[in-house]
């Protein structure tokens, strides 16, 4: 909890591109750019409607990729080109990196899209993506443009290998091994990620979802146990989630 | 050292620092780790009959000075909540806070609270931007304050704690209602106003019920003001709450008459560390100034 976490300013970017990763899911790119760090998060603001935590898919320029589930996110998908995007942030704590020689990045669904802004300040980290289908990947030809070559699992095997991250991080550990692995994604594959990682002795860092009203650790909206997952994360390192026992019992 | 423990209504608090209702306030496990990190007692969120969804976000907002809030009491209603709050087991004292629509309600919710242990009961009369609740409602005159304390007194076993707003004239009156009620304590106060901010990006009002209550630093001259309206007019103990961020701040909210203080915004700006820099902060000021208990301190203002 830092003071310069603090959002005394709202940011009004011009939206100067939209993406159609897959049918359900859109990345806007703004034409500015917000000074944050991978894995904090930015709450957009759609007047009279809502206003939700996206996490930041890159700073340089300010992106954020939006999966439709429901009106909220529907209305981002349908921006265009001009439209304006505002958002309060950036907020909370993201991913440490310092010294980090052998990473990997795990990422289920949506959960890919920090990793990405987190993959551009690392040195040849090694990429999972996960997701149920084929027609759900997204940001493979961004990591691709900065020369990594992501292990893609489908639930389905209707691309890459058949089945879930957690085979493919097992593979990775034993033949090429890590110092630590960053994932981001739904509780149960991240559950999973952790208890791989604290069988092979591996450091890990996760970045955790609640349901989050304010995003400036007001609310309690979004609190996992005694944590206040906005501002004390939703980047927890290992230390703090073996004591969350509400992340293990999910 | 300064001694800056405190009695209220007959409940001793080890620090005058008192988290106040709505902040962080619906989950046990954070409120224990808030009265570890050195908060002196705690309040839990109000807490209606039924559970409540709140206004949609923007629900805040920091305006420079302080923050505009519009939660609309989101809360998961008495039941869950007494499930939440059972067994609680610290020493720093539970102050359970409960809003409802009219006496009948208040006095429905009150009567359910005795099945748990807590410290004393809060009722918020003036909440400014919840429709049907507080202000909204008319709550906070003197006589529907008069008339919902007098109910909620009756239905509990545990010392009652009115919280008013420092929104309306005449404060003193409205505490001596209180005080006639049967109030064992006053909350002096809630947030202010309402108040908006207009997102000039967007040319719209920045939160989604468009209008919230004030509080933070912008507001402490107003909090203090009216809890040295309400020490002259009572002689209940006040808790003073609103802009309360740094020690000397706390000091002023005593001064004025305050017996402890509520904290809010302040773990917005320096986060739940807030309760333990209060409290040190207090202490140097007091050591410095040859004052070893905070008792002396309380009303000062006023001689
Ligand atoms: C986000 C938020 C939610 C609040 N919810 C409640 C509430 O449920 N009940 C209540 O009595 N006061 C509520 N308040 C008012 C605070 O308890 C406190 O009286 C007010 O914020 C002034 O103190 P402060 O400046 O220290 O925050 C809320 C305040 C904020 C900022
Ligand atoms: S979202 Fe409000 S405290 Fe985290």
């Amino acid at each position: 909890m830092n003071k310069q976490n603090l959002p005394d300013k709202r940011y009004t970017f011009n939206v100067k591109k939209v993406v159609k990763e897959n049918f359900k899911t859109s990345t806007i790119i703004t034409d500015g750019k917000l000074e944050s760090k991978p894995g904090q998060f930015v709450m957009v603001w759609i007047p009279g409607i809502n206003q939700k935590p996206y996490s930041i898919g890159d700073n340089e320029p300010f992106s954020i990729t939006a999966v439709e589930f429901g009106p909220f996110s529907s209305l981002l998908n349908q921006m265009k080109k001009g439209d304006k995007l505002t958002v309060t942030g950036p907020l909370g704590r993201g991913f440490d990196y310092k010294e980090v020689k052998k990473p990997v990045l795990v990422g289920g669904g949506c959960g890919i899209v920090p990793l990405y802004f987190l993959a551009k300040k690392l040195k040849n980290p090694a990429v999972i993506m996960g997701s149920k289908t084929k027609n759900e990947i997204m940001c493979r030809a961004r990591f691709e443009r900065l020369g990594i070559k992501p292990v893609i699992t489908t639930d389905d095997g209707s691309e890459g290998t058949r089945g879930f991250v957690t085979a493919a991080l097992e593979n990775i550990l034993e033949k090429k091994g890590a110092d630590i692995v960053y994932s981001c994604g739904p509780a149960p594959m991240m559950r999973a990620v952790a208890k791989i990682c604290d069988k092979s002795g591996v450091d890990y860092q996760l970045s955790l979802e609640t349901h989050m009203k304010c995003g400036i650790g007001i609310c309690g909206s979004c609190t996992l146990g005694d944590k206040v997952v906005c501002r004390d994360g939703p980047v927890f390192p290992k230390n703090e989630i073996k004591k969350i026992k509400e992340f293990w019992t999910g | 050292m300064a001694d800056v423990s405190t009695e209220l209504a007959g409940i001793r608090f080890k620090s005058p620092t008192i988290l106040a209702s709505g902040i962080l306030g619906t989950s046990k496990k954070v409120l224990e780790r808030v009265c570890s990190k050195g908060a002196g007692g705690i309040t839990t969120k109000s807490i209606t009959i039924e559970p409540r969804k709140g206004h949609n976000s923007p629900i805040v907002v920091d305006f420079g000075g302080g923050m505009l809030n519009a939660v609309g009491y989101a809360n998961p209603g008495i039941e869950k909540a007494l499930e939440e709050f059972d067994g609680w087991e610290m020493e720093n004292p539970l102050i359970f806070s409960i809003t409802a629509k009219d006496c009948g309600e208040y006095e429905k919710i009150a009567g359910m609270i005795s099945k748990i242990k807590v410290s004393a009961v809060e009722i918020a009369l003036s909440c400014p931007h919840t429709p049907g609740y507080g202000l909204l409602a008319g709550q906070g005159d003197p006589a529907s304050t008069f008339e919902i304390t007098k109910s909620v007194k009756k239905k509990i076993n545990v010392p009652l704690i009115v919280k008013l707003s420092p929104s309306v004239p005449a404060i003193g009156e409205v505490a001596k209602s209180a005080e006639k009620g049967g109030a064992d304590a006053v909350n002096m106060g809630n947030t202010a106003g309402p108040g908006m901010v207009i997102d000039l990006e967007r040319k719209r009002p920045f939160l989604d019920f468009k209008f919230g209550g004030m509080s933070g630093p912008a507001v402490l001259p107003l909090a203090v003001r009216c809890v040295y309206d309400v020490y002259k007019a009572v002689k209940i103990p006040v808790i003073g709450t609103g802009g309360v961020t740094y020690g000397k701040d706390a000091l002023q909210m005593i001064m004025a008459g305050a017996s402890a203080v509520g904290i809010g915004t302040a773990v917005y700006y320096r986060g739940i560390e807030s309760f333990s820099l209060i409290e040190k902060e207090m202490k140097e000021w007091m050591e410095s100034n040859g004052y070893k208990k905070i008792k002396e301190l309380v009303g000062v203002a006023h001689e």
